[in-house]
């Protein structure tokens, strides 16, 4: 292990990332899902004539850009940015300098977005309509090319397609373009218009006075969602092309993964349904409280899709190459083979031998270096909970076979010492526990 | 506290040191360092227009009572004007983060990780700034002229907060010798604010980001001449030389002191590359003051635009030596040029894609700019938020 450990009391780094991500990928997706609407929209809204779509795309172009997607959503993905260089510098690292083009490219649209977008708002009535399009259709296009690099990143990370293991010599796109980037792109795109046909109604429900103005809003708006009708092609799609494990997880090995993905899978027909009823069969009755309604199990569904596709990479972060715990998959693999020491791998851990006398120490050293990634000692996925009732070689049994047992686990790197080590200091924290009750 | 005492020696600190990223860098190292360099002048400059702005800002808010006032035409356009700067410094730092990471990467991430309750914290508190200059700009109706100050006061002291995080945290970047200190105490920013160096430093960021104020005052006073010839706006460019004028001086005597409290070694062992950066910066920092003292003096338009060039000369100056001065402090712990050290391995599919977009997008860009300066005026204010 490369780097030092932010641990933080009672907390996992995932939670640190995912209170971050909730926020963020809503408000992205908005951001994108609305530049498409624009294009749609303001298209519409010119040719007929329609006043009520107008006064619509004006205001959310003010309360979604400038209010929403470049503060919170701009803010949003530096906090992801800085939280995963500080939980997982190792794939952080790895993530950046395989991608550096690909990132610096996303950067490229996102100031293209920006621009586009405060250039879309302030030159409302202020210039032709063909050049008002054309402003929209720069913020629309760059928004959604954003997210076309985005994806071939994010999706590497479960899949890695053809990339060979290394840098250069085109590994870019054999990486890029792995078996989930369509079918996640394609996703996404939809879950993006959804977004947006509910961020819109609820917008025209909050400033549009003319009841016959929002609902005509509200139920072009509603068109938005039509397309999550083929959600269910597309994610089969994801579903065939994911690795066996991450098919296994969510089938049923990992109990919480199917919850997640059942519930996600749920909520994403009630939406739809909801959504239709509300804004495309009654939109004159749809009120502001059960639009928000709407998008609260919007952001469900989503929040459910995104725990299923972290939680089916393990136990990896990056695809066959690097664990949750941030150790190469090679070295690990070598390290076990030939007995080797993880404390001496790691360089910032405060004992790199074990002894007699520094045996919990060393114990503790090993769990912040192996496990901690996932596990709180006491807290989140805490270890002192887990292991309650156990003894030491119980703990040696499950940690010597750690991947065979639970297969979202990476494998335990480290000498018989070592492996000693952690088992005595994690039945150490129950001891005193058992030893207050006596 | 002197920082010194906690030094540990080089064959400690280096054997410390995270190893750089095993899979190297899909490019030259010369090209990605270039594009840093051009990135973070970007990216600084914008962060001085904000900065700057907010100040400008503050002091509209306190002397703007009068309606014929100078400084009351200010007041209601700065609100809008921070908040796109404000939104650009964020986008245009994204890029020179990223190619930071390409070639400091692991001490970069070390050094974050030593600071992380207080790093963490910056993009936070850059949430604050984004509501209270909405607040100045859509809730003016409800606030009266001292909470509408107030509220950019603590906008300003939020921006100082978030620039005092990341003078410290390329501080300690720096300084790997002082690393293991930093992770047995885990007080990294109690640290390195203790090192006497740190507080020039920190003013320096501050004073020279004021400066940023001014041209922006200038800016504005140059644009509306230019598009409503309106020769009123004149007393915005002198105003804004004056703010150049002042900020620029105090900027010379921190960089001064910023340059006394380095090492000697550290000064005695400046490359070319440091050298010419130093020299580009202290001399369009000088052309600055002489332009801005000129167009104050003899009022004449076109001055605007030469002080403007000379500064963002002098950004690139600065950025040029900040750049060599790393690479001096980091000689003995990491040469990134050395491709023994970090491996390069072009993946020219990706770099030329690259390139392809980004002079694309300069494109794009120009056609914005050229609508935006052409926008027809505003006939009528309207508040974003009410209902129609």
């Amino acid at each position: 292990m490369n780097y030092p450990i932010w641990d933080i009391p009672g907390i996992v780094g995932g939670i640190i990332i995912g209170m971050n991500a909730i926020l963020h990928v809503f408000v992205s997706h908005m951001a994108v899902g609305l530049g498409l609407f624009i294009i749609f929209a303001e298209y519409k809204a010119r040719k007929e004539n329609n006043t009520a779509i107008l006064k619509a795309l004006k205001k959310t172009s003010f309360t979604g850009f400038l209010l929403f997607s470049f503060t919170i959503g701009a803010l949003g993905g530096v906090g992801i940015w800085t939280t995963i260089g500080l939980v997982s510098p190792e794939a952080t690292s790895m993530l950046i300098h395989n991608y550096v083009w690909g990132w610096a490219v996303e950067w490229v649209f996102f100031i293209l977005e920006v621009f586009a977008g405060y250039l879309y708002f302030y030159s409302w009535d202020r210039v032709d309509d063909k050049t008002h399009r054309r402003i929209g259709f720069i913020y629309g296009a760059s928004a959604w090319l954003s997210m076309v690099i985005i994806n071939g990143i994010l999706t590497f990370m479960l899949t890695r397609g053809g990339w060979e293991g290394n840098i250069g010599s085109n590994n870019f796109w054999l990486g890029f373009f792995n078996q989930t980037y369509w079918p996640s792109l394609l996703m996404r795109t939809i879950a993006a218009l959804a977004i947006a046909a509910i961020v819109v109604s609820i917008l025209s429900h909050i400033y549009l006075k003319d009841e016959e103005e929002r609902a005509s809003v509200i139920k072009y708006s509603g068109k938005f969602f039509y397309p999550m009708i083929l959600m269910p092609v597309f994610f089969g799609w994801w579903f065939m092309v994911i690795p066996q494990r991450s098919r296994d997880y969510i089938i049923g090995v990992s109990p919480l993964m199917n919850l997640f993905f059942l519930v996600s899978i749920g909520l994403s027909i009630v939406v739809v349904f909801f959504a239709y009823i509300a804004m495309i069969r009654k939109p004159k009755e749809a009120t502001l409280s059960s639009l928000i309604v709407i998008a609260l199990i919007t952001l469900g569904t989503i929040l459910g899709a995104e725990f299923v596709r972290e939680g089916v990479r393990k136990p990896f972060t990056i695809d066959e190459t690097l664990y949750a715990n941030q150790i190469y998959v090679k070295d690990a693999v070598n390290m076990r083979q030939k007995k080797e020491s993880i404390l001496l791998y790691s360089k910032w851990a405060l004992t790199p031998y074990v002894t007699p006398e520094n045996k919990l120490i060393a114990g503790h050293e090993i769990f912040k270096v192996e496990c901690r990634m996932c596990h709180a000692v006491d807290g989140m996925n805490g270890i002192k909970g887990i292991t309650k009732g156990w003894k030491v070689e119980h703990a040696e049994y499950v940690i010597e076979n750690l991947n065979i047992i639970k297969e979202f686990m990476p494998v335990f790197v480290g000498t018989a010492e070592e492996k000693n080590a952690l088992a005595e200091w994690i039945i150490s924290l129950n001891k005193k526990d058992e030893k207050g009750g006596k | 506290m002197n920082i010194g005492y906690f030094w540990t020696d080089i064959a400690t600190t280096v054997a410390q040191i995270p190893n750089a990223d095993r899979f190297g860098v899909p490019g030259n190292v010369n090209l990605i360092n270039f594009l840093f360099v051009l990135t973070f002048g970007l990216h600084f400059i914008f962060m001085n227009l904000t900065v700057g702005g907010v100040f400008v800002n503050v002091l509209s808010h306190i002397m703007g009572k009068d309606e014929n006032n100078m400084f009351f035409k200010l007041k209601q356009i700065m609100p809008t004007i921070n908040g796109v700067t404000l939104s650009f410094t964020i986008t245009f730092g994204i890029a020179p983060l990223l190619f930071i990471q390409v070639i400091y990467g692991h001490l970069f991430y070390t050094v974050t990780i030593l600071m992380a309750y207080i790093y963490v914290t910056f993009f936070i508190v850059l949430l604050i700034p984004y509501i209270f200059l909405y607040s100045q700009k859509l809730l003016k109706k409800h606030f009266g002229s001292n909470v509408l100050t107030i509220f950019g006061i603590i906008t300003l002291i939020a921006l100082f907060f978030v620039m005092l995080i990341f003078v410290a945290v390329s501080m300690a970047m720096l300084h790997p010798e002082q690393w293991m200190f930093m992770h047995e105490e885990m007080k990294g920013i109690a640290f390195i604010v203790s090192d006497k160096s740190f507080i020039h430093r920190y003013h320096y960021m501050i004073f020279s980001s004021i400066i940023g104020g001014g041209i922006m005052v200038m800016l504005i006073g140059w644009f509306k001449n230019f598009k409503d010839n309106d020769e009123n706006y004149l007393k915005f460019q002198t105003f804004g030389g004056k703010v150049v004028v002042i900020f620029s001086v105090i900027q010379v005597i921190f960089g001064y002191l910023t340059y006394k409290s380095l090492d000697i070694l550290i000064k005695s062992d400046f490359n070319l590359y440091t050298k010419v950066g130093g020299y580009v910066f202290m001399v369009s920092v000088l052309l600055t003051i002489v332009s801005a003292v000129l167009l104050i003096i003899f009022k004449k338009k076109i001055l605007t635009i030469t002080t403007t060039l000379l500064y963002i000369l002098s950004i690139y100056g600065f950025a040029v030596f900040r750049d060599g001065l790393r690479h001096t402090y980091l000689r003995p712990y990491f040469k990134p040029f050395n491709k023994d050290v970090l491996t390069q391995s072009p993946d020219y599919g990706s770099m030329i894609f690259f390139f392809i977009v980004f002079i694309a997008g300069l494109f794009v860009i120009g056609y914005m700019i050229k609508i935006a300066m052409t926008l027809k005026p505003i006939e009528k204010e309207e508040n974003p938020l009410e209902r129609v």
